[in-house]
This record gives C-alpha cells, sequence and structure tokens, in this order.
C-alpha cells in the first residue's frame, strides 16, 4: 500500500518572521585595552635541513631527508624522461590512470589521494604519502615501476575504460554545444589549437583505443628510465639506513644510462586575433571572468619575479585588484589568481565571479591591473611589501612538512636543479623590488593580449558590450 | 568563508553541504603533560605509531587552550574556534553568524584597517574563517617569529573587534556576503542546501541554515553586536597552536592578550545539546529540480555521531560500497559520478550515498543498483582482506592529514562528544579505525542502512529551475503491514 501525501513546496526565500533582536549591553566593548606586542624582528631565512644525496649504479638518484615532527613519509617517484618519450596526450592520459592507485573505473584519485601520478611534457611523478611503517609497500611499487614490471594488462584496461567513459562523454558534450567548452577555448587563445595541452581536452576515442598495451609499456620505460629519474624521501626516517636499504632493493636495476629527452619546441603563445570570448548562458544573476598569460619556467632567472607579480595581481588578500572588486565596490567574494607550473614554462591563471551587470567594468579592471603591475613606478612600496613578505611566508611554510618539502626537491630535480635551488629562491624573491617585478611583467605578461573569456547571461552581455583591449569576439549560446 | 582558496589549497573548505557541528557537553580541563601512547599492535594494518596528545589547559576566564608544539617547523597555525554557529541565530535571522563572522575582520581601534591585510604584513598565509552549524572559526598560519604579534590581534578581534563597526561597514560585508552567495549558486552547490533542507525540518537546530538575502540585509549594527555579546565570549572558545613555537612562551603571551576577556551582562547561552535525531519512518522519495547538467540521486540515513559506535564502521562501508559501484559504472554508460560517504558531524551525522547520470536518464537504475549492493552487505559480511586495506586506508589517512599544521589546530580544537573526554584525540581516532571488525560492518549496514527508513531525493537537472533549486513532490512510501 502506498500513503501518498504529495505537495508542491515553493522555496521562494520567504522567511520566518523575524522579531527584534534584544538591544545589546553596550555600544563598546568592556574590556580594558589590551596592552601591544613590541615589534619582533623579521624571521630568518628557512633552512633547508640536510639532503642526503646519491647515485645508484643504474642511474637513479636518491634524496632523504629526515624529518621527524610527525609519522609521516613522503615518497615520490620522479622521471624526466629520456630519449623516445615525446608527449603524446592519449598515451600520457593512459598511463596517468593505470598508474593510479587502485585505477579502475570510478575510482580517481582525490586531492587526499595517498598514492598518485601524474604525467604530462614534465614529465612522470609518483607520489605517495604514509606512515613509516608502509614505505616498504611504496618503495617495492617504485621499483616495480622502473624495472617494467608495474602495468599488468588487466589495470591498463581498465584505466582505458576509465578514459574512454570521459572521451565519450565529453565529446557528447562538445557535440551538443555550437562552441567549444569556455575552457577550452582559453587555453586555445593562448597556446593555439594544436597545442599537447589543447588537444588532451578534445582526445577522441578511437586514438584511445589506438594505443595498445605495449606502447603504453614503453612509454612507461622511457619516461621512467632510471638515469632520468630520482627517488625522493622526506620525512620520518633514517636517512642512513634507509640509503643502505634502497641501494640493496634497488640493485637489481641494471646500470645503465639514458639520453634525456629532448625537449620539444617551447610553446608559441600567439597572439589571438581576438583576445576575449564572451560565452552567452542562459540568464544567470553572476557571471565568470577568467584569464590565462605565459610566464617563465621554473629555472628562468625571471620565475620569483613572476611569482611575485602573480601575489599582487590577486594573489592575496590586500592585492589591488582584490581590495577594489571585493572591498571598495562590492562586486566580488574574492579574486584567485596562481602560477602553476609546466615542463618549460609557467602559466598564471587569474578568475573572479562578479555580478552580470558588473562584468564589463571587472573586465577592464583585470586589464588595467596588469598594465599598471607593469609600471614600476605604479607599484606601491606597501603593497609590494606585502607581496614579498607572504611570498616569503609561503616558502618557509612550505618546508615545514615531509610534503612541501618534498614535493619542492621534485619540482627541482624536474628543473634539473641542485635541492639548494630552493633556498636561492628565496633569497631571489627577498631581494626583489619593484623595477625588476615590473620588468619580468613587461617581458611576459601582455595586458592587451592576454587571453580572456567570460561567461554570463547571453542577453546581458550581448546588450551591453564589455570594451577591453585586444578584440572582443561573441560566441553566443 | 571569508575569501575563496585556490583549488589546490590545502586549508579546509567549508562544505556548505554538511557541516561539522561541535559541542562542548562538558566543561573540560585536562591535566598538564604529554600522554604518550605505545606502539599498539593492530588487527591487521601497519602498527598504530606513538603520537603525543598536546597540551590542555582552561584560563580562568573560561578560554580552553590547545597547545600542540612541533619544535622543527618555522611557522605556527593559529585556530580560534567559537561554539556558535548558525543553529544559534534566531528565528529570521539567517545569515547573522556569517555576517558576524565577516565583520570581525574589519578592525578595532588599536588595530585599525582590515585584520586580513594586517595578518598578511606579518606573513600570514591561508587566512580565513569558517560558519559552520554550530561553530565558527578563525584561523591563519604564521611564521614562528610573529607568533606573540598574531595572538595580539586575535585577541583584539575578540576583544575590541565590533568597536568600529559602523553602517558603512555593515553595508559593505552585507554585499560580500551576497557575492559570496551567488558564487555558491554559480557553483551548484545550492543542490546540496536543498538537500539539507529536505532532510531537516524548519523546526530543527539545522533545518533553515539556508542563508537569505533579506535577512542579511534586515540586520543592524546593534543586531551584530548583540550576537556577539551573546556568544562571542571567552567561556565558549578554544584558542588552538599548532607548530613551531615554545609552549611556556605561548602561555605568556595567552594569558598576557586573552587573559582580560570576559563575559560581560549578557547571559550565557544553554549549552548546545545534540539535536534531536531525524527521525525517517518509511521510506520519504522527494523529486526535486536544480540548475545542473546532470540528474542525481542520493540517498541518505541519519547516522551516529563523529567517535559514535559505528561511525567508523560507515566510514568503512562508505569505501567498500564505492568499490562495488565502481564495478558496475564501467559498464554503465550514463554514471558520471558516484560519491559515497558517513559524513561524520560532532552532533550528529549522515550517509549519503549519491550517483549522478545522464541528465534525463532517470535515477531507477542505480537505485536498484545501489540496494542490491547494499542487501549483499547486510547478508554477508565484506572479506577480511578488503577491511584490513579499508583499515589501512582509514588510519593511514588520518596520519596524513595530522601532518599539517593547520590541520593539527583545527582538529585538537574540535569537541566531538562522543571522543574520550569530549576532545578530538588522534590516538583514540586511530585506535577505533583499528578496532573495525568485518562482522561490526555488517551489523553497523544492519542497523543504521536500512532498506525502507531513509529519504531518497531524486534531482533532475534543469536549466529553468531556480537558482535555489525546487522541490517537485514528497511522498512518503509505506509498506503494507
Amino acid at each position: 500500500m502506498i500513503r501518498a501525501c504529495s505537495w508542491v513546496l515553493l522555496l521562494a526565500g520567504c522567511g520566518a518572521a523575524r522579531a527584534p533582536l534584544p538591544a545589546p549591553a553596550a555600544e563598546r566593548s568592556w574590556v580594558a585595552p589590551l596592552p601591544e606586542p613590541e615589534d619582533s624582528p623579521p624571521p630568518a631565512p628557512p633552512q633547508l635541513p640536510p639532503v642526503v644525496s646519491a647515485a645508484l649504479p643504474c642511474g637513479l638518484t636518491v634524496q632523504i631527508v629526515e624529518q621527524r615532527s610527525v609519522p609521516v613519509v613522503y615518497a615520490a617517484l620522479v622521471g624526466r624522461g629520456s630519449t623516445g618519450s615525446a608527449p603524446h596526450v592519449e598515451l600520457d592520459a593512459l598511463l596517468e590512470l593505470a598508474l593510479n592507485s587502485g585505477a579502475s573505473a570510478g575510482d580517481d584519485p582525490g586531492e587526499d589521494e595517498h598514492d598518485g601520478a601524474r604525467v604530462n611534457e614534465r614529465g612522470i611523478v609518483l607520489t605517495s604519502r604514509v606512515p613509516p611503517s608502509d614505505l616498504d609497500r611504496v618503495l617495492a611499487r617504485y621499483l616495480a615501476v622502473l624495472e617494467g614490471s608495474a602495468l599488468d594488462d588487466d589495470r591498463v584496461e581498465v584505466a582505458r575504460a576509465t578514459l574512454l567513459g570521459r572521451v565519450t562523454f565529453e565529446r557528447a558534450q562538445r557535440s551538443r554545444a555550437s562552441s567549444p567548452p569556455p575552457t577550452q577555448e582559453l587555453f586555445s587563445l593562448l597556446y593555439g589549437r594544436e597545442h599537447p595541452r589543447v588537444r588532451r581536452m578534445r582526445m577522441r576515442a578511437s586514438a584511445v583505443q589506438r594505443v595498445d598495451t605495449a606502447r603504453v609499456r614503453r612509454h612507461l620505460a622511457r619516461m621512467a628510465a632510471p638515469a632520468e629519474s630520482a627517488l625522493v624521501v622526506v620525512g620520518d626516517v633514517d636517512a642512513a639506513a634507509l640509503e643502505s636499504a634502497i641501494r640493496e632493493r634497488f640493485a637489481i636495476l641494471a646500470p645503465g644510462s639514458a639520453a634525456p629527452r629532448t625537449p620539444g619546441a617551447a610553446p608559441e603563445f600567439p597572439d589571438p586575433d581576438t583576445r576575449l570570448r564572451i560565452f552567452g548562458t542562459r540568464p544567470e544573476p553572476s557571471a565568470i571572468i577568467r584569464l590565462l598569460e605565459r610566464g617563465p619556467a621554473i629555472e628562468h632567472e625571471d620565475y620569483a619575479a613572476f611569482r611575485l607579480f602573480a601575489r599582487l595581481a590577486g594573489g592575496m588578500f590586500s592585492s589591488g585588484l582584490n581590495l577594489r572588486l571585493r572591498e571598495s565596490r562590492g562586486d566580488a567574494y574574492g579574486v584567485i589568481t596562481r602560477v602553476s607550473d609546466r615542463f618549460d614554462h609557467s602559466v598564471l591563471e587569474l578568475s573572479v565571479v562578479v555580478p552580470v551587470g558588473a562584468a564589463g567594468a571587472a573586465a577592464a579592471s583585470v586589464v588595467e591591473e596588469l598594465a599598471r603591475l607593469s609600471d614600476p613606478e605604479r607599484i606601491d612600496a606597501e603593497e609590494l611589501e606585502i607581496a614579498r613578505t607572504v611570498e616569503l611566508a609561503e616558502l618557509a611554510a612550505s618546508l615545514d612538512t615531509s610534503t612541501g618539502l618534498g614535493r619542492a626537491l621534485v619540482a627541482a630535480f624536474l628543473a634539473r636543479e641542485a635541492p639548494s635551488s630552493i633556498d636561492d629562491t628565496y633569497a631571489r624573491v627577498a631581494a626583489l623590488d619593484a623595477a625588476a617585478v615590473a620588468a619580468a611583467a613587461r617581458r611576459w605578461v601582455r595586458p592587451e593580449k592576454a587571453p580572456m573569456v567570460i561567461v554570463g547571461d547571453y542577453l546581458w552581455l550581448f546588450t551591453h558590450p564589455v570594451r577591453v583591449p585586444g578584440g572582443v569576439g561573441f560566441v553566443g549560446h | 568563508m571569508m575569501r575563496p582558496m585556490p583549488e589546490d589549497d590545502c586549508t579546509v573548505r567549508p562544505d556548505p553541504r554538511w557541516c561539522a557541528a561541535v559541542v562542548r557537553a562538558l566543561r573540560l580541563i585536562i591535566p598538564l603533560g604529554l600522554l604518550a601512547l605505545a606502539m599498539v599492535p593492530s588487527r591487521g594494518a601497519a602498527v598504530v605509531p606513538a603520537v603525543e596528545a598536546p597540551i590542555r589547559y582552561e584560563l580562568p576566564n573560561g578560554l580552553s587552550v590547545v597547545l600542540d608544539p612541533l619544535p622543527a617547523r618555522q611557522s605556527v597555525a593559529v585556530v580560534v574556534s567559537v561554539e556558535a554557529g548558525r543553529r544559534d541565530q534566531p528565528s529570521g535571522w539567517t545569515g547573522l553568524a556569517h555576517l558576524t563572522e565577516h565583520l570581525l575582520f574589519q578592525g578595532t581601534p588599536a588595530a585599525p584597517g582590515e585584520l586580513m591585510t594586517r595578518l598578511e604584513r606579518l606573513g600570514a598565509t591561508a587566512i580565513n574563517a569558517q560558519t559552520g552549524d554550530d561553530w565558527t572559526r578563525y584561523y591563519e598560519v604564521v611564521p614562528s617569529a610573529r607568533l606573540e604579534r598574531a595572538l595580539w590581534i586575535e585577541a583584539e578581534r575578540f576583544a575590541h573587534g565590533l568597536d568600529a563597526l559602523d553602517d558603512q561597514g555593515l553595508a559593505e560585508q552585507r554585499r560580500v556576503l551576497d557575492r559570496e552567495r551567488e558564487q555558491r549558486d554559480l557553483g551548484r552547490e545550492a543542490v546540496w542546501e536543498l538537500v539539507r533542507t529536505i532532510l531537516y525540518p524548519p523546526s530543527h537546530p539545522y533545518g533553515s541554515a539556508r542563508e537569505r538575502a533579506g535577512d542579511v540585509h534586515a540586520a543592524r549594527v546593534a543586531d551584530v553586536r548583540w550576537f556577539f555579546q551573546r556568544h562571542y565570549m571567552p567561556d565558549r572558545m578554544t584558542l588552538s597552536l599548532s607548530g613551531g613555537f615554545d609552549p611556556d612562551r605561548a602561555r605568556v603571551w595567552i594569558e598576557r592578550y586573552f587573559g582580560p576577556l570576559r563575559r560581560g551582562p549578557i547571559s550565557a547561552p544553554p549549552r548546545q545539546l545534540p539535536p534531536p535525531s531525524v527521525l525517517i519512518d518509511g521510506e520519504r522519495r522527494v523529486l526535486a529540480e536544480a540548475r545542473r547538467s546532470d540528474d542525481l540521486l542520493c540517498v541518505i540515513w541519519p547516522t551516529p555521531p563523529w567517535g559514535a559506535p559505528g561511525d567508523a564502521e560507515l566510514d568503512f562501508v562508505a569505501g567498500e560500497l564505492t568499490r562495488r559501484l565502481a564495478r558496475w559504472r564501467r559498464v554503465s554508460r550514463v554514471v558520471r559520478d558516484i560519491d559515497i560517504s558517513q559524513e561524520s558531524g560532532h552532533l550528529a551525522s549522515t550517509f549519503r550515498a549519491c550517483v549522478s547520470v545522464e541528465r534525463r536518464s532517470g535515477t531507477q537504475a542505480p537505485l536498484m543498483v545501489l540496494d542490491g549492493e547494499l542487501e549483499a552487505m547486510r547478508r554477508a559480511p565484506i572479506e577480511e582482506e578488503a577491511i584490513a586495506a579499508w583499515r589501512r586506508r582509514w588510519m593511514d589517512g588520518e596520519l596524513v592529514t595530522m601532518e599539517h599544521s593547520l590541520r593539527r589546530a583545527q582538529r585538537n580544537a574540535a569537541r566531538p562528544p562522543a571522543f574520550p573526554g569530549g576532545v578530538y584525540d588522534l590516538g583514540a581516532n586511530l585506535a577505533r579505525y583499528d578496532a573495525v571488525t568485518n562482522e561490526g560492518v555488517q551489523r553497523a549496514v544492519r542497523r543504521w542502512l536500512p532498506p525502507r527508513d531513509r529519504l531518497v531525493v531524486s534531482v533532475a537537472g534543469r536549466h529553468e529551475a531556480p537558482p535555489e533549486g525546487r522541490i517537485v513532490s514528497d511522498v512518503f512510501v509505506v509498506e503494507a503491514p
């Protein structure tokens, strides 16, 4: 028997009756003024802990750091790739899925996954965060990767099924739309349509099907050639004992060398014909504004200045752009700006959500801010000081954990730099002034050309043109 | 939440769907000293490592303090948790707790200007605040050399945080809240608030959580002051530090800057009691619409709070159920995502099994598959191997989570009543996972995930649905006797 009690409820924001609240006890606090502390000297630069480095007969680099504050170990196997391991979007995507722990359709690694893998043009990085008692399992897994026994047919086929599911779905979504998705379009404007990063967004099922298991294994062997790879372990370990154990365990790998992968041509970053694409949607109160811009590689002399530029351009609460859009105008909850590192370049990403009626003004503010920060005379001394302080503090704090220090060592290895470069980065940031930041910005940032997209109400945006330099194109909906 | 953080930031992002609720059921003072747990051979996973408990004490004004020194670190996470949240808002005043949170960043007469900027000048990172159902917390990570000044700023916030508040400041933050609300809706998070509204009736403490613009815009300076003076008192606050600092020096600073705080004339509100259990008598089926590009099935059961018997077992159930449904997903062409979890709250939890499918493909098939797997788990215990794997995953996950100073400080400030002594303890958390058995998991499925007494929500993705979503029908299905 079904007893049906059906009714329609409308959630139209009808609030409950609002009775007046009692008056506060006082207009001001009854707590006496608190004594203010004296200023303390600035923090000392962080000291990189001792890094035990070794090179095994097979060519594998080993870096071990003891960090015993908590019983956690960060371990990574990182490969720069050897000759023949050219980027191949379907192959990289398939290999990445196959390597991810428990890789099965629907079991995608999340942010907190303990074992993870990334494969892209930068190289291959397998990471694990485990208690010390579990390190043995991780080392066994990494050894299997290096000796070529990590991927069985089942694992690859499960990964293929997962990837095909995604590719098929995304293709179906694209086929229903009259234009590429905004994100794909933004990356196309930055890189050009045929760059691997853009092609990875529009993989084809047939291309995935054509990648056979043997090819996946060969790709892994080249990406993780021992002579171009490193084993990084940071955490609650005895470095000397661990080094001995690793030497013994990995002695099974044959001595050898590998020719480093020849870097492909750096992205051209063409100037887009139309720098802003507007994607019109059904009526929505808010619009999303996104901007991408190329930046220097991590080993480039401009890298530190570029990161500071990103802080100033929305990478901290006190950035001029955030204060203007959020606090002064009330047009945004906040601006997000960050720098992500790729193989031979970096990418600055800026995004903000505003009421659609404020989209034009906000877009113009973003462009104006990029231009302002390219002029040393217009960078405020206080904002620069805050940006430098925050950047240095974040660098130092990141080294507090095994994960943070491990990631820094992995990044240095991929960039072919010694661990001491981590200390160098701190010193470089500390020495930056407005002239250096603006000079780097002028070399990399194109205020009038950096690609942008706006996604928002079609009708409003069509009838209220957004005016920014570099051309505006309307994609419709 | 004060400021959106990049996706890969390690700070805790507020979950607008199910906010963890903290209650201090007991006024607790734990003796000083470190409690080292012995190495405990575990049932089948790695050996449980020794963990040191933090230092806990209380100031004469009632402020609870948790000190977790990690000497080798160069930064310190500072967390202040207040036992006041959305459930403490009087009827018709949604958003008052959230507005108060935002306004406490506007500076004080002694520390004028935006406190975020003041903290950034110190080198603070991960600065943010969150308003939950049962608590509001403020946090940042500062260089160790700047800890004293950071403590002073936090004490100033809670001592004089609203002294400089005026109508202009209030109006500015109302606008920021509007933008935050709009961004949540744009992110399609409204559907989770809709589901919450279905689960908790308006009379329930969690029932009217959705913030309404009208309520926020009705709030005046005096209203915010009243809320602050009633709830933001030291006897309802916890200060938690984790990272590189000297605990003896920290004690001196805490006494100096937080010691003067005291409750004023407004009497303390009653202690938060666990909310009434949500009774689902029969299967409630709700059809709703929301602005999504897919359809969504969510099956929800009320379950024990964090740390209570059954909670750890249900974590294992969630993992195993996800694994089993993943096998089905491989052959299904319409499944987009599977999200199954025991959403552990301090006072109340829910077990939620959600499957998203391509729009207009229907939610009947995933419901049948889900029911089939649950029935299998009721009939036969999970294999011992699977239990061991999940045990390792949950224990390892907790240890890894506790690597970060900020997460340690946040966890240490938590007061789940079901934990020993009513405070979070890492060792106790590891021990309860270690104690899970396959029979216990089977019992948990039978007891807490019955086949009939549950909420089944089917959400149809419709572009024309209002931003907050809408319920189309609400039906109870009762089996014939």
